[in-house]
This record gives C-alpha cells, sequence and structure tokens, in this order.
C-alpha cells in the first residue's frame, strides 16, 4: 500500500518536472535527431547496409537517447540533495529504483516515438512486418536498459567520476539485451519474428534486472 | 610473514622454475601448431586465475553484503584487481596466438568476446571502488556490482556464444584433447597460477590492512596534536 | 522505557580519515541534545548516521528501541545542510509531494497551513530553484516538520533564517519537546535557542563527551 502510494508520488513528481523543464527533454531529442540524420548521410541510406548493421544503429541511438534521459534526471535530483532526502522514504528503499525505473522508460518511449519512424524513413529503412511486434521490442529492450541504467546510476550516486562511470558500467552489462534487441528487429526488417532464443535473452535480461535490485537496493540507497 | 608461508612462498617458487622447464622443454610442440602451443600454458592458466578470481569477487562481496566485516570487502577488491591483471594477459597472449594461428589479431569468436566485456566489466569495478570515498559505501557498492556482473557474465557468454561460435576447445567433454604430457603441464601451471594468485591476494590484503591502520594512526595523531593546540593555545 | 534514540559505539570513516570514533549517545522523550564540536569534527556525519541515511562501520544505531526499518522511518525528521528540495517544483509543490510520501491525511490543508507559517504562502506558486537562501531554509524547515517527527535531526537549522523565522523554530521546537519528542540540534546560534532546556554534548576525536567541557 505504502510503496505504490510513495511509488506514484515519485513518478508523477518525475513527469511534472519534466514537462516543466521540457526544453532539456526537447534538447536532447533534437541531438539524437541530429544523429539520426547524420548516419543517413555518411551511410548515403541504409540501402548498403545489413539489416543487422541497421537494428544495431538504431538501437545504439536509443541506448544514447537513454542515456541522456539518466544524466538529466540525475542532476536534477542532486540539486541540493533531494536523491539523499528520498532515503528517507517511509517504505522500501527499492521504491526508488522502481520509480526511476517507470519514469526513465516513459521518457524514452516518447523519444522512441519520434526517433524510430523517423530513422526509418531517412535510412530508408522499410519495416515489412506490422508495428505490434515492434512496439513489443522496443518496450522490452528499452526496459531492460532503463533497469540496468537506473540501478548503474545508483551505484554510482557518490562517486566522483560518475558520468563517465555509468556508460562504462551499462554498456558492457547490457551486451546480452543489445544482441537480443538487435537479432530480434533485423529479423523483422526481413520480415519475421527472430529466433525463440533472442526473445528468451531479452526477457530473462528484463526479468533479472528488474528483480535483483530490487532485492539489493536496500543496500545500495544509503549513502 | 610467519616461517610456514616463507615455506609456502619458496615451495610456490621451485614450482615456478619446475612449469618454465615443462612449458618450453619437457612438452613437445603440438603436430600443427608447433611450438606456439607453448602460449597456451600462460594463456589458459592466465584465464584460469582471472575466472577464479572474478568469482572468488563475486562470492566475497555477497559475504560481506552480509556479514559487513573488512576483511572480505578487502579480499573481493584485491582480487578484482589481480583479476583486471590476468585478463589482460589473457587478452595479450591470446591474440599474439590468434596471430600466429588464425592469421588474425583479433576475431569476433564468443570467448574472446566475453573476455573483453569481462575486462571492461571489472575496470569498472576498479574505478568505481576509487571514485567513492566513503569506505563502506565503497565495499556495498562494489560487493552489489561484482555479484551482478558475476550473475551477467554467464548471461553475456550463452548471447555471444549465439551470435557467433572458431575458438578452439582444448577440454570437451571426453576430456582433454592433448596428449598426456601437455595435459600434465598445463594442469601444472594451474596449479602454479593459481598459488601465485593466492600469494598475491593475501600480501595485497595484509598491505591494504597495513595502510588502513597507518591512516588510522595518523588520524590519533593528528587528533591528539589539535588537542595539545587547544590545551596551548587556551 | 526505550530510548527514542540510542547510539552505541558508532564508528565511521569516510576515506581514509575515521570521522566517528565509538561514539555513544541517549535521547529520551522531551529532549532536545545541543551536539557542539568544531568545524569538521563530524556532527554531520553522525546526523546522517544516527538518521539512518549512512551506515556506520561498526556500532549499532536504535530508534525508539529498534533497529532502524522503513516503517521507523516516518517518525524521523532530518534537516541538514542541503534542503531536499526539488528546483524544478513549486514549494507547493514540493511539500505536495513530501505530504503524499507520508500520506498525511488533507494534504492540501497541511500544506497550506505550513507555507502559512513559515510565510511562504504568497510565494507558493514560485519554483524554489528562484528562492534565496532564507526562503529555502524555511520551506526545508516546514518540509521538516511537516509529518509531525518524534525524532528530529536538525543540522544549522538557524543558518539563514530572520529574527520571526527564527523565533518561530524555536516556538515549535519547544512545543514538540513539550508533546515528548526527541531532537538532536547542531547550531551555532545559541543565542536564538536560549529559553530551550537544552542538554550539550560534545563532538570531539570521534566520541561524544556529556557537557560543554575542555
Amino acid at each position: 500500500m505504502i510503496f505504490w502510494r510513495v511509488l506514484w508520488s515519485m513518478v508523477g513528481k518525475d513527469l511534472r518536472i519534466e514537462w516543466r523543464t521540457k526544453q532539456l527533454f526537447i534538447s536532447s531529442l533534437s541531438f539524437a535527431l541530429l544523429l539520426v540524420f547524420l548516419m543517413g548521410l555518411v551511410l548515403y541510406g541504409s540501402s548498403n547496409m545489413t539489416h543487422f548493421a541497421d537494428a544495431g544503429l538504431l538501437w545504439l541511438l536509443i541506448m544514447m537517447a537513454g542515456l541522456f534521459s539518466l544524466n538529466r534526471q540525475d542532476d536534477k535530483e542532486r540539486w541540493d540533495g533531494a536523491i539523499y532526502g528520498a532515503t528517507m522514504v517511509p517504505t522500501d528503499r527499492s521504491v526508488l529504483f522502481y520509480a526511476r525505473v517507470m519514469s526513465h522508460l516513459l521518457f524514452v518511449v516518447v523519444m522512441e516515438v519520434v526517433l524510430v519512424p523517423l530513422y526509418s524513413v531517412v535510412l530508408g529503412t522499410s519495416i515489412q512486418l506490422a508495428w505490434g511486434p515492434i512496439i513489443l521490442v522496443l518496450l522490452m529492450g528499452t526496459l531492460g536498459f532503463v533497469a540496468v541504467g537506473a540501478l548503474l546510476t545508483s551505484l554510482a550516486l557518490t562517486s566522483s567520476l560518475r558520468e563517465i562511470l555509468v556508460p562504462i558500467m551499462i554498456f558492457p552489462l547490457s551486451v546480452p539485451l543489445l544482441l537480443g534487441v538487435v537479432e530480434v528487429t533485423s529479423s523483422m526488417l526481413q520480415g519475421n519474428w527472430g529466433k525463440g532464443v533472442w526473445w528468451a535473452v531479452i526477457a530473462a535480461y528484463d526479468i533479472l534486472f528488474l528483480v535483483l535490485p530490487g532485492l539489493l537496493y536496500d543496500f545500495i540507497a544509503e549513502v | 610473514m610467519k616461517k610456514w608461508q616463507w615455506t609456502l612462498v619458496a615451495l610456490l617458487g621451485i614450482g615456478m622454475i619446475i612449469s618454465q622447464y615443462m612449458d618450453f622443454i619437457a612438452s613437445p610442440p603440438e603436430a600443427q601448431m608447433g611450438n606456439v602451443v607453448r602460449i597456451m600454458y600462460f594463456h589458459v592458466a592466465s584465464a584460469v586465475v582471472a575466472f577464479t578470481a572474478f568469482g572468488v569477487t563475486a562470492l566475497l562481496g555477497l559475504i560481506y553484503l552480509v556479514r559487513k566485516k573488512w576483511i572480505w570487502d578487502q579480499l573481493a577488491r584485491v582480487s578484482a584487481e589481480i583479476g583486471v591483471v590476468y585478463t589482460t594477459f589473457v587478452l595479450i597472449s591470446g591474440s599474439i596466438w590468434g596471430d600466429a594461428v588464425w592469421n588474425t589479431w583479433w576475431t569476433w569468436d564468443p570467448t574472446l568476446t566475453t573476455t573483453l566485456i569481462l575486462w571492461f566489466l571489472y575496470l569498472a569495478y576498479i574505478l568505481l571502488r576509487a571514485s567513492i570515498a566513503d569506505r563502506e559505501r565503497a565495499a556495498k557498492v562494489a560487493s552489489v556490482y561484482g555479484f551482478i556482473a558475476a550473475i551477467d557474465i554467464p548471461i553475456i557468454h550463452q548471447s555471444v556464444t549465439w551470435w557467433r561460435g572458431i575458438h578452439p576447445n582444448v577440454i570437451t567433454a571426453q576430456g582433454f584433447n592433448m596428449p598426456p604430457i601437455m595435459v600434465f603441464t598445463l594442469l601444472f601451471s594451474f596449479l602454479v597460477f593459481l598459488g601465485l594468485y593466492s600469494v598475491i591476494l593475501w600480501i595485497s590484503t595484509m598491505m591494504a590492512k597495513d595502510r588502513d591502520e597507518l591512516s588510522d594512526l595518523r588520524e590519533l595523531a593528528r587528533n591528539a596534536l589539535a588537542k595539545y593546540d587547544e590545551r596551548v593555545g587556551s | 522505557m526505550n530510548h527514542l534514540l540510542e547510539l552505541v559505539g558508532v564508528q565511521k570513516s569516510l576515506g581514509h580519515r575515521s570521522v566517528l570514533n565509538g561514539a555513544d549517545l541517549t535521547i529520551d522523550a522531551g529532549e532536545i541534545v545541543w551536539m557542539v564540536g568544531r568545524n569538521g569534527s563530524g556532527k554531520t556525519t553522525l546526523i546522517k548516521v544516527a538518521a539512518g541515511m549512512s551506515t556506520p562501520g561498526k556500532g549499532t544505531v536504535l530508534w525508539f528501541g529498534n533497529r532502524p526499518s522503513s516503517r521507523l522511518r516516518s517518525r524521523i525528521g532530518v534537516l541538514l545542510d542541503e534542503s531536499f528540495l526539488y528546483g524544478e517544483l513549486t514549494a507547493e509543490e514540493n511539500l505536495l509531494y513530501y505530504a503524499k510520501i507520508y500520506g498525511l491525511k488533507d494534504a492540501r490543508k497541511q500544506v497550506h497551513d505550513g507555507l502559512e507559517q513559515v510565510r511562504l504562502h504568497r510565494d507558493k506558486h514560485v519554483l524554489v530553484k528562484a528562492f534565496s537562501k532564507g526562503m529555502k531554509q524555511r520551506l526545508a524547515i516546514a518540509r521538516t516538520f511537516l509529518h509531525q517527527p518524534e525524532v528530529l535531526f536538525l543540522d544549522e537549522p538557524y543558518d539563514g533564517l530572520d529574527a520571526a523565522s527564527s523565533q518561530l523554530l524555536t516556538f515549535w521546537l519547544e512545543n514538540l519537546q513539550k508533546a515528548g519528542a526527541g531532537i538532536l540540534l547542531v547550531s551555532h546560534e545559541a543565542n536564538a535557542f536560549r529559553e530551550l532546556p537544552v542538554r550539550t554534548v560534545k563532538l570531539a576525536q570521534g566520541r561524544l563527551i556529556e557537557g560543554d567541557s575542555q
């Protein structure tokens, strides 16, 4: 009960702050869009790319956008120590983790809504499958990535190298997820659902990084 | 160090010399690879040490989270550092071997890829620890990270294997694909390398202990001086 | 009867510096403990450890006779140098957020009252990042007292306050003390609370000594 109340208050607060500072969100999105454009430029469209490279570029782009989101929120929470005050929540501290995952998921998904269609237009990628499965893999991939990200930003909370350390930790840890989503997405570009094992890898990764941090969070929430 | 510890270290030294003799002289060149095969004794043994070291880090980190005893965390930290050094050896020796046998310094083979990811993962572990001032916080955060990284490693390896799969499997389900003398040389080098790992782990941890005690003593001295200044001043 | 707060042999190091070295402290109902000590003697660290924001290296912290737990955290209030406020939210939104976290009944009314008492009701729609130091401090105080905590940790609460706000704070402290709360206070503005019955402890060399003696 208390847990859900606190969770919703926190996500609501994040959304309110994000809405208020939309120029920050818009500037990160613009940067991501600029990258899409630049990729189109240097790659001369995707006609000379394999499906795998096509899907891989898209996912790297999404993960970069995700990193922006993580850093941006981290800065706001850090202003005058709100992030430390949050350790005084009257419920299990894992709520801090789940609230972060939910907020980030929302932000990154909103970015993807603009980014993904634009990517497919600018790079001339034709998707040979209904949008349903694409949306599913986007959601599952993003969820896994923001979960790892939310965990790692909390780990690096008091680190003096935090800005550079989070990317150094996040990319090696998310290799299975990256391979999974890229494999599945590249299959979708060729008109099929992709191999079952890759869906299994993505699902296992999501579950692992949603459950494990929740169990360990009490150790790392303290400062 | 006590006498029996010196004896063990001396035995290890002798073992290392014997191991060198076996690697370079006693064991035969391989049918196809020739003398290049000798890199294996160093390469595979380093890999064994690296994996053991990271396993130890994960396990001791977990014990630290439960027991909160300083020593477990320090052993975990030192073990991760040794692991990174040995992973570097694995990558370098593997590259040299790859150039000689596969004619390429680097391929996207699953084992190679996993090893490189491992190197990044634990480099981050060291950076994470070094950049957090609060000792307890650093220990806790590193323990959690070390544990999560260790759980992720099999998943990484499995996913990279499904993604691509040319590394020679010297150890298969049937046993070793090698003549007995080479098997013995390899196993002996495992033993020696793990012995060296244990010695480095132990000595470094003792050094860390001394360092901490020294800083505590410095703190005491500083406090005493402050107190003295206060008295003289007032 | 349990102590409201009990610290036994608390030890804490930051980097290679050991800040607390076997600190013991008890606070009972209706007590205001004034902790003094030179700069860098570890007063803030002690508050963080006592409030459960930081784990001690060794030793135990007990709240109401129990180990700190999430349930008990709702009965604790902390005010540090950092206000724990969100710069991108208005004064009212900040307090409403904390009221929701603590699950206060008629949150709007309580927030409104709190803002009025610290005289910020006219600025309630202003973003906190535009606040002056004093205004932020007043809002942080309203935030700390919002859920009527039974144990309070206050680190320099009088910092940046004008005379009227100082009086209000002292008045609040007196009321809470009479109501049986326990307060750990760090402040160098001794004049501001001279009427309050305080017990003085001194933090030196990582330990707490009763009284202000050298």
